[in-house]
């Protein structure tokens, strides 16, 4: 067995079938190097990659690891971490309790979205009148059984898009982009045959919108338009 | 005669993402951008995290804001169900912070963030890299990597250092 060049950690014969086996599998050839690359990318298991020992990884580049900080234990950065996400009460059965909300600036000044996780357990006409934000929108229907979001979807909801109440169906998992100035809704959740996961993410400081009956923002919060 | 609705593209239903990697459960979910619906600018995703990993080694930043949601995987109380510590390290000074329950992290554009390390999971986790850019990128020791997932080039991951 070679050594690898840059490398710093132990060797060994161990031939059991490891992620890093995986690894070494599919890193033949420059397309299986980028695809292990991409893959580490998103997470090399520390614990793992202590436990695991190291085989020869022809054809990869593998530096040294970065210098593991000594870090501070200040508390500069404090403002940036929210844990006040629970909201007790559901304001419909149709949604099931605990909510969770990130209330944007309200939570983490500065912070430039609101986002909520609502698991819905009955249909319900959500949102009854079209309306529209001075920022994007994101609305994520998902499945509400972790850890697969994208099954166990089983429920219709009607959605209308545009100056036009374009009607779109929503029967799979799926996200719904909401360009600024674009009306949208109503919004019915037709049936719903299993749970589902709903989350709305609006890039907004504080939760606003223009109704068809005026101006709308969340008690106590600062108009932002 | 199929219907033509002018919207349509506001849509995208291929969430479903198999990336094959030990520490999340399978499959996960994740938007990638401005290629599955043109015009986005976020990338965001799905991840149940199911052992301790070492996720990311290295400081880096983005040239958007990003924000981290780390909950329980279990619906709706991610609360009660939240039983993991996860070690990360903030700005040039790398300030060290340890979560031990549900957070919700703001990361704003140019903060130098990382190391993120799950070091305990006793619970399934859900986790949540919510990314407000077009497309997924970071800027690591001065250079600028980008991903739009493994369906797609790796133009841009290709000289991304990998530490085993």
């Amino acid at each position: 067995m070679s050594a690898v060049p840059g490398d710093n950690s132990p060797t060994s014969d161990n031939n059991s079938p490891t992620r890093r086996a995986f690894f070494m599998d599919v890193a033949g050839g420059a397309a299986g190097i980028a695809v292990a690359s991409a893959l580490a990318q998103l997470g090399a298991p520390a614990a793992a990659m202590a436990q695991e020992p190291k085989k020869e990884l022809e054809g990869i580049r593998v530096p040294k690891e970065p210098v593991w900080p000594t870090g501070t234990t200040g508390t500069k950065f404090d403002h940036l971490f929210c844990t006040t996400l629970k909201e007790e009460r559901s304001f419909t059965p149709a949604v099931a309790a605990p909510q969770v909300y990130f209330r944007g600036a309200s939570d983490l000044p500065g912070a430039g979205i609101n986002m909520g996780w609502q698991m819905f357990v009955k249909p319900i006409k959500l949102e009854l009148q079209s309306h529209h934000h001075d920022v994007d929108e994101y609305i994520f229907f998902l499945g509400a059984q972790l850890p697969d979001l994208t099954a166990n979807f089983d429920a219709e909801i009607e959605i209308f898009l545009g100056d036009e109440y374009e009607r779109h169906v929503i029967t799979k998992p799926t996200v719904l982009f909401i360009p600024r100035g674009m009306e949208h809704n109503p919004l019915d959740i037709k049936r719903l045959d299993k749970p589902i996961m709903l989350s709305a993410l609006l890039c907004a400081p504080y939760f606003n919108g223009v109704y068809q009956s005026g101006y709308m923002q969340l008690p106590k919060m600062p108009k932002v338009t | 005669m199929s219907e033509t609705k002018k919207y349509a593209a506001n849509l995208f239903s291929g969430l479903r993402d198999d990336m094959p990697l030990d520490y999340m459960a399978k499959p996960s979910a994740y938007f990638r951008g401005a290629h599955q619906i043109p015009g986005a600018s976020i990338n965001i995703g799905w991840q149940v995290i199911v052992k301790p990993t070492f996720m990311e080694k290295a400081p880096h930043t983005h040239d958007c804001d990003e924000y981290f949601a780390i909950l329980g995987a279990q619906l709706p109380d991610v609360f009660g169900s939240f039983d993991a510590e996860i070690e990360l390290w903030m700005g040039p000074e790398k300030e060290y912070h340890l979560i031990t329950q549900p957070t919700f992290v703001f990361i704003p554009k140019g903060l130098l963030h990382c190391p993120l390390n799950f070091k305990t999971v006793n619970k399934p986790l859900m986790f949540q890299a919510i990314h407000l850019g077009p497309r997924f990128h970071k800027i690591m020791a001065g250079k600028e990597y980008w991903f739009e997932g493994p369906d797609r080039s790796m133009e841009g991951w290709k000289s991304h250092p990998v530490w085993w």
